[in-house]
Protein backbone atom coordinates (compact mmCIF):
# COMPACT_ATOMS: atom_id res chain seq x y z
CA UNK A 1 0.00 0.00 0.00
CA UNK A 2 1.55 3.35 -0.73
CA UNK A 3 2.58 5.27 2.08
CA UNK A 4 0.37 8.38 2.40
CA UNK A 5 -0.33 10.90 5.09
CA UNK A 6 -3.42 13.13 4.91
CA UNK A 7 -2.93 17.06 5.54
CA UNK A 8 -5.95 19.11 5.74
CA UNK A 9 -5.68 22.59 4.73
CA UNK A 10 -7.85 25.54 4.85
CA UNK A 11 -7.78 28.06 2.78
CA UNK A 12 -9.57 31.07 1.31
CA UNK A 13 -9.84 31.37 -2.68
CA UNK A 14 -11.87 33.56 -5.07
CA UNK A 15 -14.13 34.90 -1.37
CA UNK A 16 -14.65 31.27 -0.38
CA UNK A 17 -13.22 28.61 2.03
CA UNK A 18 -12.12 25.84 1.07
CA UNK A 19 -11.19 22.44 2.45
CA UNK A 20 -8.42 20.97 0.75
CA UNK A 21 -6.90 17.30 1.19
CA UNK A 22 -3.59 16.54 0.49
CA UNK A 23 -1.93 13.90 0.16
CA UNK A 24 1.80 13.50 0.59
CA UNK A 25 3.84 10.52 -0.43
CA UNK A 26 6.40 9.69 1.39
CA UNK A 27 7.41 6.47 -0.78
CA UNK A 28 10.53 7.29 -2.44
CA UNK A 29 9.42 6.09 -5.82
CA UNK A 30 7.20 8.96 -6.51
CA UNK A 31 10.57 11.06 -7.06
CA UNK A 32 10.35 12.01 -10.36
CA UNK A 33 14.21 11.62 -11.23
CA UNK A 34 13.55 7.77 -10.02
CA UNK A 35 10.13 6.59 -11.62
CA UNK A 36 11.56 5.15 -14.81
CA UNK A 37 14.51 3.07 -12.97
CA UNK A 38 14.15 0.42 -10.44
CA UNK A 39 12.29 -2.89 -11.04
CA UNK A 40 8.48 -2.76 -12.91
CA UNK A 41 7.39 -4.02 -9.23
CA UNK A 42 8.87 -0.24 -8.01
CA UNK A 43 7.10 1.10 -11.28
CA UNK A 44 3.98 -0.19 -10.92
CA UNK A 45 3.35 1.07 -7.33
CA UNK A 46 4.84 4.58 -8.61
CA UNK A 47 2.38 4.45 -11.39
CA UNK A 48 -0.73 3.41 -8.48
CA UNK A 49 0.84 6.51 -6.20
CA UNK A 50 0.21 8.50 -9.02
CA UNK A 51 -3.51 7.64 -9.89
CA UNK A 52 -4.67 7.74 -6.47
CA UNK A 53 -3.78 10.97 -6.34
CA UNK A 54 -4.87 12.60 -9.79
CA UNK A 55 -8.15 10.16 -9.36
CA UNK A 56 -8.66 12.41 -5.59
CA UNK A 57 -8.16 15.74 -7.39
CA UNK A 58 -10.78 14.72 -10.17
CA UNK A 59 -12.98 12.47 -8.34
CA UNK A 60 -13.87 14.63 -5.44
CA UNK A 61 -16.01 16.91 -8.28
CA UNK A 62 -13.47 19.71 -6.99
CA UNK A 63 -13.01 22.34 -9.59
CA UNK A 64 -12.23 24.87 -7.23
CA UNK A 65 -9.66 22.45 -5.81
CA UNK A 66 -7.76 21.48 -9.17
CA UNK A 67 -8.38 26.00 -9.87
CA UNK A 68 -6.55 26.15 -6.73
CA UNK A 69 -3.56 23.82 -7.61
CA UNK A 70 -3.65 25.39 -10.98
CA UNK A 71 -3.64 28.89 -10.02
CA UNK A 72 -0.51 27.87 -8.32
CA UNK A 73 0.69 27.14 -10.93
CA UNK A 74 0.56 29.51 -13.90
CA UNK A 75 1.68 33.12 -13.57
CA UNK A 76 -1.14 35.72 -13.26
CA UNK A 77 0.00 37.77 -16.21
CA UNK A 78 -0.76 34.92 -18.46
CA UNK A 79 -4.12 34.64 -16.57
CA UNK A 80 -4.95 38.11 -17.41
CA UNK A 81 -3.86 38.76 -20.63
CA UNK A 82 -2.52 35.24 -22.21
CA UNK A 83 0.80 34.97 -23.90
CA UNK A 84 -0.78 34.74 -27.49
CA UNK A 85 -2.19 38.38 -27.47
CA UNK A 86 -5.62 37.48 -27.07
CA UNK A 87 -8.07 37.86 -24.02
CA UNK A 88 -8.74 34.97 -22.08
CA UNK A 89 -6.12 32.01 -20.85
CA UNK A 90 -8.85 29.56 -19.07
CA UNK A 91 -12.29 29.08 -18.46
CA UNK A 92 -13.35 31.83 -15.57
CA UNK A 93 -12.05 34.68 -18.40
CA UNK A 94 -14.28 32.93 -21.05
CA UNK A 95 -17.29 33.63 -19.35
CA UNK A 96 -19.84 36.25 -19.52
CA UNK A 97 -20.32 38.42 -17.02
CA UNK A 98 -23.11 38.36 -15.37
CA UNK A 99 -24.70 41.97 -16.35
CA UNK A 100 -24.88 43.30 -19.94
CA UNK A 101 -22.59 46.66 -20.77
CA UNK A 102 -24.53 49.69 -19.74
CA UNK A 103 -21.83 52.16 -20.31
CA UNK A 104 -19.60 52.41 -23.85
CA UNK A 105 -16.61 51.75 -22.22
CA UNK A 106 -18.03 49.00 -20.89
CA UNK A 107 -19.56 47.97 -24.67
CA UNK A 108 -16.14 48.51 -26.05
CA UNK A 109 -14.73 46.12 -23.33
CA UNK A 110 -17.19 43.34 -23.70
CA UNK A 111 -16.83 43.51 -27.57
CA UNK A 112 -13.30 43.33 -27.62
CA UNK A 113 -13.66 40.42 -24.93
CA UNK A 114 -15.68 38.28 -27.67
CA UNK A 115 -13.67 39.18 -30.68
CA UNK A 116 -16.25 42.05 -32.28
CA UNK A 117 -16.13 45.33 -33.77
CA UNK A 118 -17.52 47.49 -31.20
CA UNK A 119 -20.68 48.65 -33.82
CA UNK A 120 -21.19 44.88 -34.49
CA UNK A 121 -21.88 44.22 -30.69
CA UNK A 122 -24.88 43.77 -28.62
CA UNK A 123 -25.67 41.99 -26.25
CA UNK A 124 -29.06 39.22 -26.11
CA UNK A 125 -32.05 41.14 -24.98
CA UNK A 126 -35.44 40.95 -25.90
CA UNK A 127 -36.57 38.77 -28.66
CA UNK A 128 -33.66 37.58 -29.13
CA UNK A 129 -33.52 36.02 -25.34
CA UNK A 130 -36.99 34.77 -25.63
CA UNK A 131 -40.37 34.83 -23.63
CA UNK A 132 -38.63 33.64 -20.46
CA UNK A 133 -36.77 37.09 -20.49
CA UNK A 134 -33.39 35.11 -19.69
CA UNK A 135 -30.48 37.24 -19.29
CA UNK A 136 -27.45 36.22 -20.57
CA UNK A 137 -25.20 39.14 -19.28
CA UNK A 138 -22.70 40.57 -21.83
CA UNK A 139 -22.83 38.11 -24.08
CA UNK A 140 -23.19 39.11 -27.64
CA UNK A 141 -26.42 38.39 -29.76
CA UNK A 142 -24.83 37.16 -33.60
CA UNK A 143 -26.48 36.06 -36.41
CA UNK A 144 -27.60 32.48 -36.21
CA UNK A 145 -26.21 30.67 -39.08
CA UNK A 146 -26.82 27.04 -38.93
CA UNK A 147 -23.89 24.53 -40.39
CA UNK A 148 -26.44 23.83 -43.39
CA UNK A 149 -26.89 27.44 -44.40
CA UNK A 150 -22.73 28.21 -44.29
CA UNK A 151 -20.85 27.87 -47.76
CA UNK A 152 -19.80 24.29 -47.96
CA UNK A 153 -16.52 25.53 -50.49
CA UNK A 154 -15.21 27.80 -48.27
CA UNK A 155 -12.07 26.87 -46.61
CA UNK A 156 -12.62 27.08 -42.89
CA UNK A 157 -11.02 26.46 -40.15
CA UNK A 158 -12.51 24.03 -38.58
CA UNK A 159 -14.49 22.10 -41.69
CA UNK A 160 -16.59 19.82 -39.29
CA UNK A 161 -18.18 22.97 -37.65
CA UNK A 162 -17.62 25.27 -40.52
CA UNK A 163 -16.09 27.66 -38.38
CA UNK A 164 -13.19 30.24 -38.39
CA UNK A 165 -10.60 30.61 -35.28
CA UNK A 166 -11.77 33.14 -33.48
CA UNK A 167 -15.56 33.51 -34.60
CA UNK A 168 -17.74 34.80 -32.11
CA UNK A 169 -20.54 31.74 -31.48
CA UNK A 170 -24.16 31.59 -31.44
CA UNK A 171 -25.80 31.34 -27.76
CA UNK A 172 -27.35 28.59 -29.25
CA UNK A 173 -24.44 26.88 -31.47
CA UNK A 174 -25.21 23.72 -30.29
CA UNK A 175 -28.34 23.22 -31.98
CA UNK A 176 -27.29 23.96 -35.17
CA UNK A 177 -24.28 21.83 -35.94
CA UNK A 178 -24.57 19.94 -39.03
CA UNK A 179 -26.35 16.61 -37.73
CA UNK A 180 -29.30 19.32 -35.77
CA UNK A 181 -32.07 21.74 -36.50
CA UNK A 182 -31.02 24.26 -39.91
CA UNK A 183 -31.41 27.42 -40.52
CA UNK A 184 -31.83 27.11 -44.47
CA UNK A 185 -34.83 28.37 -46.13
CA UNK A 186 -37.20 25.45 -47.49
CA UNK A 187 -38.09 24.40 -50.52
CA UNK A 188 -41.99 24.52 -50.09
CA UNK A 189 -43.62 26.89 -48.34
CA UNK A 190 -45.26 26.28 -44.44
CA UNK A 191 -48.59 25.73 -45.52
CA UNK A 192 -47.66 23.28 -48.15
CA UNK A 193 -45.82 21.11 -46.57
CA UNK A 194 -48.81 20.86 -43.86
CA UNK A 195 -51.58 20.09 -46.64
CA UNK A 196 -49.34 17.48 -47.68
CA UNK A 197 -48.79 16.63 -44.30
CA UNK A 198 -52.32 16.36 -43.18
CA UNK A 199 -53.69 15.18 -46.60
CA UNK A 200 -51.49 11.47 -46.19
CA UNK A 201 -52.43 11.79 -42.32
CA UNK A 202 -56.49 12.49 -43.25
CA UNK A 203 -56.63 9.79 -46.21
CA UNK A 204 -55.66 7.26 -43.98
CA UNK A 205 -57.71 8.44 -40.77
CA UNK A 206 -60.89 8.35 -43.50
CA UNK A 207 -59.78 4.58 -44.36
CA UNK A 208 -59.84 3.72 -40.94
CA UNK A 209 -63.36 5.77 -40.06
CA UNK A 210 -65.08 4.56 -43.49
CA UNK A 211 -64.15 0.86 -42.55
CA UNK A 212 -65.14 0.36 -39.27
CA UNK A 213 -68.07 -1.86 -40.28
CA UNK A 214 -65.70 -3.71 -42.93
CA UNK A 215 -64.51 -7.45 -40.57
CA UNK A 216 -62.01 -9.40 -42.16
CA UNK A 217 -63.72 -13.36 -41.45
CA UNK A 218 -63.57 -16.81 -42.83
CA UNK A 219 -66.90 -17.59 -44.35
CA UNK A 220 -68.19 -20.14 -41.38
CA UNK A 221 -70.40 -20.26 -38.03
CA UNK A 222 -69.30 -19.52 -35.12
CA UNK A 223 -68.02 -22.77 -33.18
CA UNK A 224 -70.56 -25.32 -31.44
CA UNK A 225 -70.48 -26.03 -28.29
CA UNK A 226 -72.13 -28.88 -25.61
CA UNK A 227 -73.91 -28.50 -22.51
CA UNK A 228 -76.31 -25.86 -23.53
CA UNK A 229 -73.44 -24.06 -24.98
CA UNK A 230 -71.22 -24.56 -21.70
CA UNK A 231 -73.83 -22.35 -19.73
CA UNK A 232 -72.37 -23.64 -16.56
CA UNK A 233 -69.18 -23.58 -17.23
CA UNK A 234 -69.52 -19.75 -18.27
CA UNK A 235 -71.26 -18.82 -15.00
CA UNK A 236 -74.99 -18.97 -15.92
CA UNK A 237 -77.57 -19.70 -13.41
CA UNK A 238 -78.57 -23.92 -13.96
CA UNK A 239 -82.05 -22.85 -13.29
CA UNK A 240 -83.24 -20.80 -16.30
CA UNK A 241 -80.76 -22.80 -18.75
CA UNK A 242 -81.62 -22.72 -22.56
CA UNK A 243 -81.77 -25.78 -24.39
CA UNK A 244 -79.56 -25.45 -27.19
CA UNK A 245 -79.22 -29.28 -29.44
CA UNK A 246 -76.28 -28.99 -31.97
CA UNK A 247 -77.01 -31.00 -35.36
CA UNK A 248 -74.29 -33.18 -37.41
CA UNK A 249 -74.89 -33.30 -41.11
CA UNK A 250 -75.39 -37.07 -41.09
CA UNK A 251 -79.51 -37.81 -40.77
CA UNK A 252 -81.09 -40.54 -38.85
CA UNK A 253 -82.64 -42.34 -41.84
CA UNK A 254 -81.93 -43.27 -44.92
CA UNK A 255 -80.92 -39.93 -47.20
CA UNK A 256 -82.26 -38.97 -50.22
CA UNK A 257 -79.31 -40.37 -52.51
CA UNK A 258 -79.01 -43.54 -50.86
CA UNK A 259 -83.06 -43.81 -51.05
CA UNK A 260 -82.79 -42.55 -55.06
CA UNK A 261 -80.24 -45.69 -55.69
CA UNK A 262 -82.28 -48.26 -53.76
CA UNK A 263 -85.88 -47.19 -56.17
CA UNK B 1 -68.63 -13.98 -30.32
CA UNK B 2 -67.34 -17.77 -30.88
CA UNK B 3 -64.57 -19.03 -28.49
CA UNK B 4 -62.00 -20.44 -31.01
CA UNK B 5 -59.27 -18.25 -28.89
CA UNK B 6 -55.72 -20.27 -29.21
CA UNK B 7 -56.83 -23.08 -31.60
CA UNK B 8 -53.69 -23.62 -34.55
CA UNK B 9 -57.21 -23.53 -37.07
CA UNK B 10 -57.73 -19.87 -36.36
CA UNK B 11 -55.08 -19.16 -38.95
CA UNK B 12 -56.93 -20.83 -41.79
CA UNK B 13 -56.42 -19.69 -45.18
CA UNK B 14 -59.94 -18.74 -47.01
CA UNK B 15 -60.62 -17.85 -50.50
CA UNK B 16 -61.45 -13.68 -51.44
CA UNK B 17 -64.55 -14.25 -52.62
CA UNK B 18 -66.81 -14.25 -49.51
CA UNK B 19 -65.48 -10.83 -49.06
CA UNK B 20 -66.80 -9.65 -52.45
CA UNK B 21 -70.49 -11.89 -52.00
CA UNK B 22 -70.72 -10.47 -48.37
CA UNK B 23 -70.08 -6.21 -49.24
CA UNK B 24 -70.66 -6.01 -52.83
CA UNK B 25 -73.05 -8.67 -54.59
CA UNK B 26 -74.82 -10.59 -52.35
CA UNK B 27 -74.78 -8.43 -49.41
CA UNK B 28 -78.83 -9.65 -48.42
CA UNK B 29 -77.75 -13.03 -48.31
CA UNK B 30 -74.90 -13.26 -46.58
CA UNK B 31 -75.09 -15.13 -43.40
CA UNK B 32 -74.88 -13.60 -39.63
CA UNK B 33 -70.98 -15.39 -39.17
CA UNK B 34 -71.50 -13.81 -35.57
CA UNK B 35 -74.84 -15.06 -34.66
CA UNK B 36 -75.95 -18.48 -34.36
CA UNK B 37 -77.42 -20.49 -37.42
CA UNK B 38 -81.16 -18.61 -38.16
CA UNK B 39 -82.92 -21.06 -39.97
CA UNK B 40 -84.50 -24.34 -39.04
CA UNK B 41 -81.74 -27.25 -38.66
CA UNK B 42 -83.89 -30.12 -40.32
CA UNK B 43 -85.27 -28.39 -43.30
CA UNK B 44 -84.71 -29.88 -46.53
CA UNK B 45 -83.25 -32.63 -45.21
CA UNK B 46 -85.22 -36.22 -45.85
CA UNK B 47 -84.82 -36.96 -42.16
CA UNK B 48 -84.23 -35.46 -39.33
CA UNK B 49 -80.67 -34.90 -38.75
CA UNK B 50 -78.77 -36.30 -36.16
CA UNK B 51 -77.32 -35.09 -33.18
CA UNK B 52 -74.00 -33.94 -31.47
CA UNK B 53 -72.88 -36.64 -29.39
CA UNK B 54 -70.96 -35.32 -26.43
CA UNK B 55 -68.84 -37.90 -24.46
CA UNK B 56 -66.71 -35.98 -21.72
CA UNK B 57 -68.67 -35.35 -18.88
CA UNK B 58 -68.57 -31.58 -17.69
CA UNK B 59 -67.00 -33.21 -14.64
CA UNK B 60 -64.52 -34.85 -16.14
CA UNK B 61 -63.64 -32.17 -18.18
CA UNK B 62 -63.16 -30.08 -14.97
CA UNK B 63 -60.99 -32.77 -13.21
CA UNK B 64 -58.54 -32.71 -15.94
CA UNK B 65 -58.33 -29.08 -16.32
CA UNK B 66 -59.35 -27.94 -20.04
CA UNK B 67 -59.75 -24.44 -20.58
CA UNK B 68 -62.90 -23.27 -21.90
CA UNK B 69 -62.48 -23.01 -25.64
CA UNK B 70 -61.42 -26.17 -25.86
CA UNK B 71 -64.28 -27.62 -23.71
CA UNK B 72 -65.70 -28.57 -27.44
CA UNK B 73 -66.88 -32.09 -29.01
CA UNK B 74 -63.38 -32.86 -29.17
CA UNK B 75 -62.69 -32.90 -25.65
CA UNK B 76 -62.59 -36.33 -24.87
CA UNK B 77 -59.74 -36.71 -27.59
CA UNK B 78 -57.76 -34.05 -25.67
CA UNK B 79 -58.42 -36.06 -22.20
CA UNK B 80 -56.32 -38.90 -23.65
CA UNK B 81 -53.91 -37.24 -24.83
CA UNK B 82 -53.46 -35.15 -22.22
CA UNK B 83 -53.56 -38.15 -20.18
CA UNK B 84 -50.92 -39.85 -21.98
CA UNK B 85 -48.78 -37.10 -22.03
CA UNK B 86 -48.87 -37.85 -18.25
CA UNK B 87 -48.25 -40.83 -18.30
CA UNK B 88 -45.42 -40.45 -20.86
CA UNK B 89 -43.42 -37.30 -20.67
CA UNK B 90 -41.02 -36.45 -22.00
CA UNK B 91 -41.63 -39.52 -24.76
CA UNK B 92 -43.75 -36.92 -26.64
CA UNK B 93 -43.93 -39.04 -29.53
CA UNK B 94 -46.21 -41.74 -27.93
CA UNK B 95 -49.04 -39.97 -28.28
CA UNK B 96 -48.72 -38.55 -31.62
CA UNK B 97 -51.51 -40.52 -32.86
CA UNK B 98 -54.17 -39.44 -30.13
CA UNK B 99 -52.90 -35.96 -30.85
CA UNK B 100 -53.56 -36.67 -34.58
CA UNK B 101 -56.84 -37.65 -33.65
CA UNK B 102 -57.82 -34.87 -31.80
CA UNK B 103 -56.41 -32.57 -34.25
CA UNK B 104 -58.35 -34.37 -37.09
CA UNK B 105 -61.60 -34.00 -35.19
CA UNK B 106 -61.08 -30.18 -34.59
CA UNK B 107 -60.55 -30.27 -38.64
CA UNK B 108 -64.08 -31.91 -38.87
CA UNK B 109 -65.77 -29.32 -36.95
CA UNK B 110 -64.51 -26.80 -38.78
CA UNK B 111 -65.49 -28.07 -41.90
CA UNK B 112 -69.34 -28.52 -40.18
CA UNK B 113 -68.88 -24.58 -39.54
CA UNK B 114 -68.41 -23.95 -43.01
CA UNK B 115 -71.14 -26.64 -44.03
CA UNK B 116 -73.33 -24.46 -41.84
CA UNK B 117 -72.07 -20.90 -43.41
CA UNK B 118 -73.15 -22.37 -46.95
CA UNK B 119 -76.34 -23.72 -45.93
CA UNK B 120 -77.22 -20.63 -44.12
CA UNK B 121 -76.03 -18.38 -47.08
CA UNK B 122 -78.19 -21.06 -50.06
CA UNK B 123 -81.32 -20.66 -47.81
CA UNK B 124 -80.84 -16.92 -47.86
CA UNK B 125 -80.59 -16.86 -51.44
CA UNK B 126 -83.61 -18.88 -51.52
CA UNK B 127 -85.75 -16.98 -49.22
CA UNK B 128 -84.92 -13.83 -51.33
CA UNK B 129 -85.80 -15.34 -54.58
CA UNK B 130 -88.89 -16.06 -53.89
CA UNK B 131 -89.94 -12.86 -51.72
CA UNK B 132 -88.87 -11.98 -55.57
CA UNK B 133 -85.65 -9.98 -54.72
CA UNK B 134 -82.43 -9.42 -55.81
CA UNK B 135 -79.67 -10.83 -53.75
CA UNK B 136 -78.89 -7.44 -52.38
CA UNK B 137 -82.34 -7.24 -51.10
CA UNK B 138 -83.88 -5.11 -54.04
CA UNK B 139 -87.05 -5.65 -55.90
CA UNK B 140 -86.92 -7.60 -59.39
CA UNK B 141 -87.89 -5.75 -62.12
CA UNK B 142 -91.82 -6.83 -63.22
CA UNK B 143 -91.30 -8.28 -66.28
CA UNK B 144 -93.53 -6.29 -69.29
CA UNK B 145 -95.38 -7.24 -72.05
CA UNK B 146 -92.54 -5.68 -74.39
CA UNK B 147 -89.68 -7.84 -72.65
CA UNK B 148 -91.65 -10.93 -73.20
CA UNK B 149 -92.53 -10.17 -76.86
CA UNK B 150 -88.95 -10.60 -78.14
CA UNK B 151 -89.40 -14.12 -77.09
Amino acid sequence: MPNLTNRIRILKFEGKWLMLFVFVNNQREFVKGTRGKGTGGRQQRCFLNFITIMSVLFLSKGAPLIRTLQATTVPLNLIRHGSHGRPGYWNPDWRASSQAPKTMDERIAAAKKYNLHPADYKPIEGKAAGKMDLSYGDYPDVPCISYDARDPYEAWDYPYHRRNYGEPMHIDFDLYTGDRASTKRHRHSMLYMLLCTSTAVFSIAALYYFTRDVYTFNPMMPKQYPYNDLWVEKGGDPDCMPIRVNYTFETTGVDHRTRARYL
Amino acid sequence: MHMDDGSIYDRVKTAFNHYIEAYFTEKAAAPEWQQSVKHDPNFGFDAPRKERVMVATQKEMEASGIALPYRDYCAHHMIEYKKCMNRNTPCYWRCQHLKHTWIQCQQDDYTDRYREYERERRLNKRELTLAGKDFNGNPLPVPTESAHAKF
